[in-house]
């Protein structure tokens, strides 16, 4: 009788133990429209198979996703279990309490989530600060250089171009050289008088358009960055004001109406055919590649974008960009959410991802030959990475880039010098970083 | 002789212009209607095309979820958001009715001494949404209440009573008091008069409020962002998912907006027919 | 009216005054008491009680100058164009067409009905230099295709556009419910004077149009002082500082940079100059009327 007991005891703790396994449950926030989220959603069923944990995926536009994410984390509801944080926020959310930090679940996980096989300079840029593991990695870019080989191996292009500038066509290792190749690509195909192809596309909507476009530009042209070892704005100088006055100096090479470009505009140029070259992130190149949404699929390839000679040596500075998971110090499920990152950071995720041509942030998957076969292109993204910049690190990040972002459209539209411009930043700089 | 050709050229002028200005409102949402009947590839092409063959594929997206690569958002539970849509706006307009015409037969009958009590309704509508959003949520919190479409119900109340009284205590004005006194000469009491003469009377105005506050629900964005999770998300926060960071899917994103915009088409279409007022003169009984 | 009288009305509006005063009175507070501090929702630092520094700051900002003087033209552009336009239609709409009523006046209602995010984005397609419909249209007809949205001189010209495009149905409908209201009274007028004395019912109908015009034109001016989609959509405030509102301001003030009493002070301000503006023009109206 004890005996039959004790085993119904056993058998009911059993599957209440098992079945509040099954009940957990844990919110997700996500970038909207996302190839990654894409393959997180075709992933999501496999993953509560494994550990029945049972995922509410919210996208949303990217626009929206830290205001809600802070607002959200202040209103101490628990409201979400995962976020998925732009590196340019890390700071932000690590100073100000918004995540809380995973040094101990990676060490306790360590064989698991081989954090080394991260790429270096994407772990410090979006997930470790002071030797804290603050967010880990799902998603590493960086800009590049897309420009049109049918255009580039031209004969006729190679010959004229030699004749006018005294040196061979090819993607442009300099910013000068760019502005040459963006100067004699913008002309007049069809002979209607009207010019339909341009040297290039600008990407300059305000805010932060504005900003990491022209920041590539600057850090070449400065070999610095925005902020100094104190955090004070030392961006206000001849070579901040001469990278803007290049940048300016572009608008006649681009498409009209690029003060307003937002990615969209200019991948839909690019991909459109109307320029002949399109400094941008590189994970577009998927976009570029379909036929479904592109005419010039075996048309195109990728560089690293142009940099300044520097006493002897080129400073490329395609800036970083990416995502990352962080746990929000409100969840109630934090093991369940640790679970969802070990997952969707893991290597069999990231495989899989990569083959789908998604940008992912392990060392192994970019030199796993399978995906080297699938994308050979990845080389060169990586080779991106690995000397890319990352973007001034400060908690009022989002007043900063706003300032910067501003005057480089105002300079760029005419609206003041770049004097003026980058004048005013700097007042507003001092007092956001005092 | 004169003045005949004088009124004919004013009609055609007349109705020149107003046939413009329905081609120019009908092309914008024209264009859309295409670009969501077109495969990605056509957005751009210069110069545009107009005869092709449609292709649903979007449409069958939105709706339905798709996989489609990785140019479409795979959407659970589109008819989920559409149903909080559906319920916070009828719900809404509702109450703002029912508040909202009592408020209009006081204000309207009632000589007030001062401008105030119309003017502190109007108020309601000034303050910008940033600055009542915390504060609002806070107060949602402390009953409990966050993540419901409670709290979008009662918002878009406050911020819609000030139209609804406005627009119609004005209409009630103008109806003569004499409506008012033979409904009390014939035994009804303040309430049934005003419900049985007064409210049929004033259905054009009340009718339109009907429909602006539907609208305005419908496609509100900012409140529905912040004082919304996952169970009570609306539509509008659902559109704008498809402004993503490699882009804008216009073929899915024009179709949203259409499935958007058909809801509020068809009641316009129904509402019509209470918006005339017709020629009567007599009390219904 | 007997006192008897008025008490028995009071029924009628003393479920709505409770219902406001309760939604209302602690945001109102908190957002008033919030604009005298430097209250940073995010942040964790100490808030500080800085009294009316908020204010002042905001006055010595030359973008938020730059979003006051952009936003009162752009409400007195729009709604004048919105009223005028409005009032034109909703009068060629009811005295001359009997066909298709039903169906014309819901097309015309559409664009308002459309939500805000959608006719933005449509816009800016639209509005593209390069690829959009209306430089299209300009190039056929051989004018010289315009910068729309990138351009200082034009930003703030196209957000007006879409606006007007946008709400003048709203005008319309509140301008036609007013017709309809009078349509009793004074087609016995018509019928007893001929339809030929026009200008005479000019005089008639006008004045008691009027309550409607203004209902109107308040509601007008106070949302397009809030006005906020399609100026954050289309261009966020550029290029440059050509398209910045207040709206905007203040929305990047609360929620991209989260300080919320800079925010409550700027909104603060901005319901002070709708208020202005508003008991300015009932003041005026009343005495035309």
């Amino acid at each position: 009788m004890f005996r039959l007991l004790l085993s119904l005891l056993l058998i009911v703790l059993i599957i209440v133990g098992c079945s509040n396994n099954d009940r957990a449950q844990i919110n997700v926030i996500y970038f909207a429209g996302l190839p990654m989220g894409q393959v997180m959603k075709e992933m999501m069923p496999e993953f509560t198979k494994e550990t029945g944990i049972t995922v509410n995926f919210l996208e949303i536009p990217y626009d929206n996703v830290r205001s809600k994410e802070l607002t959200s984390v202040r209103q101490d509801q628990g409201a979400y279990d995962v976020m998925y944080v732009d590196d340019i926020w890390m700071y932000e959310y690590a100073k100000e309490g918004i995540v809380i930090p995973l040094t101990d679940y990676v060490s306790r996980d360590s064989l698991e989530v081989d954090f080394d096989d991260f790429v270096d300079k994407v772990v410090v840029a979006e997930s470790i600060l002071n030797d804290t593991i603050w967010l880990m990695p799902q998603r590493a870019d960086a800009q590049c250089l897309f420009y049109r080989t049918d255009l580039f191996e031209n004969p006729k292009n190679i010959s004229d171009f030699r004749n006018k500038y005294g040196y061979d066509l090819n993607p442009p290792e300099t910013w000068d050289q760019f502005k040459d190749i963006a100067e004699f690509f913008t002309r007049d195909t069809t002979g209607d008088g009207k010019i339909d192809l341009y040297g290039t596309t600008l990407t300059l909507k305000r805010p932060h358009f504005a900003f990491e476009f022209f920041a590539m530009r600057y850090w070449s042209f400065t070999n610095s960055q925005f902020l100094d070892g104190n955090s004070k704005p030392i961006f206000n100088t001849p070579g901040g004001v001469e990278a803007l006055n290049y940048l300016v100096s572009l608008k006649e090479y681009a498409p009209p109406g690029v003060s307003n470009w937002q990615h969209d505009e200019s991948i839909t140029a690019f991909a459109a055919g109307m320029t002949a070259m399109c400094p941008q992130w590189f994970a577009f190149y998927p976009t570029f590649n379909d036929p479904n949404t592109s005419t010039i699929v075996d048309k195109f390839s990728v560089a690293l974008v142009p940099g300044m000679y520097h006493e002897d040596q080129l400073v490329r500075a395609p800036s970083i960009g990416g995502g990352s998971f962080g746990v929000p110090v409100d969840s109630k499920n934090m093991e369940a959410a640790w679970e969802f990152i070990k997952f969707m950071t893991g290597k069999r995720f990231m495989k899989n991802a990569a083959m789908r041509g998604a940008i992912v942030t392990r060392k192994s998957i970019y030199t796993d030959p399978e995906v080297l076969e699938k994308h050979p292109i990845y080389d060169l993204h990586l080779k991106s990475l690995e000397i890319s910049w990352y973007r001034p690190r400060l908690v009022r990040y989002a007043e900063l880039q706003e300032t910067i972002g501003l005057a480089v459209s105002r300079a760029f539209v005419g609206e003041m010098s770049s004097q003026e411009a980058l004048k005013i930043a700097e007042e507003s700089a001092l007092e956001i970083t005092k | 002789m004169r003045s005949n050709i004088i009124h004919k050229s004013v009609k055609t002028v007349a109705i020149s212009f107003i046939s413009a200005w329905v081609i120019i409102s009908i092309f914008p949402i024209f264009w859309a209607l295409l670009t969501s009947l077109k495969p990605p590839i056509e957005v751009a092409s210069m110069p545009p095309k107009l005869l092709f063959l449609p292709d649903f594929s979007n449409y069958k997206t939105v709706l339905f979820g798709g996989a489609g690569g990785f140019y479409s958002i795979v959407q659970e539970g589109f008819w989920r958001f559409l149903m909080n849509s559906f319920v916070i706006s009828t719900i809404t307009t509702i109450l703002t009715l029912f508040l909202g015409t009592m408020s209009s037969y006081y204000i309207a009958r009632v000589k007030l001494k001062s401008d105030r009590l119309r003017f502190w309704f109007l108020s309601l509508r000034m303050m910008p949404p940033i600055a009542i959003i915390i504060p609002f949520y806070i107060m949602m919190k402390y009953v409990g209440l966050v993540d419901s479409k409670i709290s979008l119900i009662l918002i878009y109340t406050i911020f819609n009573l000030p139209l609804t009284v406005w627009f119609v205590s004005s209409y009630i004005r103008t109806i003569p008091i004499e409506y008012d006194q033979m409904a009390a000469i014939d035994g009804f009491s303040k309430w049934s008069g005003f419900l049985k003469v007064i409210v049929p009377m004033s259905k054009p105005a009340i009718i339109t409020s009907a429909l602006l506050v539907f609208i305005f629900s419908w496609n509100e964005f900012l409140f529905a962002l912040i004082l919304t999770g996952f169970k009570s998300k609306t539509l509008p926060v659902l559109a704008t998912g498809f402004i993503t960071q490699r882009g804008i899917i216009w073929g899915q994103l024009t179709a949203t907006a259409i499935i958007i915009i058909i809801p509020i088409f068809i009641m316009t279409l129904i509402a019509q027919r209470y918006l005339s007022r017709g020629m009567t003169l007599g009390i219904k009984r | 009216m007997t006192s008897r009288e008025i008490g028995q009305f009071r029924i009628f509006i003393w479920p709505t005054i409770i219902f406001i005063i309760i939604l209302t009175v602690f945001p109102f507070l908190y957002a008033i008491a919030l604009s005298f501090t430097d209250h940073n929702y995010v942040s964790s630092d100490q808030t500080k009680i800085v009294g009316i520094d908020n204010y002042i700051e905001l006055f010595q900002d030359s973008l938020f100058t730059k979003s006051l003087k952009n936003t009162v033209l752009l409400v007195a552009i729009s709604t004048f164009c919105e009223l005028a336009i409005g009032f034109t239609l909703a009068t060629i709409f009811f005295t001359y067409v009997r066909k298709l009523k039903k169906f014309i006046q819901t097309i015309i209602i559409m664009p308002m009905a459309m939500a805000p995010v959608a006719v933005a984005l449509m816009w800016k397609y639209i509005f593209n230099s390069s690829y959009g419909i209306l430089n299209y249209i300009f190039e056929s007809l051989s004018l010289k295709p315009i910068d729309w949205l990138g351009s200082n001189a034009y930003a703030l010209i196209s957000i007006i556009i879409v606006d007007i495009w946008q709400w003048t149905p709203f005008v319309l409908l509140i301008v036609l419910a007013g017709y309809e209201s009078i349509k009793r009274n004074a087609i016995d007028m018509m019928l007893v004077d001929g339809a030929n004395k026009l200008q005479l019912l000019r005089f008639l109908i006008l004045p008691r149009i009027m309550p409607f015009i203004l209902v109107a034109l308040l509601l007008r001016i106070i949302d397009t002082f809030k006005l906020f989609d399609i100026v954050y959509v289309l261009t966020e405030g550029g290029p440059g500082s050509a398209t910045e509102t207040l709206s905007l301001f203040g929305y990047r003030l609360g929620f991209i940079f989260f300080k919320m009493g800079l925010a409550s002070a700027e909104s603060i301000i901005l319901v002070l100059l709708i208020s202005v503006w508003t008991v300015l023009l009932i003041r005026l109206l009343k005495k035309i009327i």
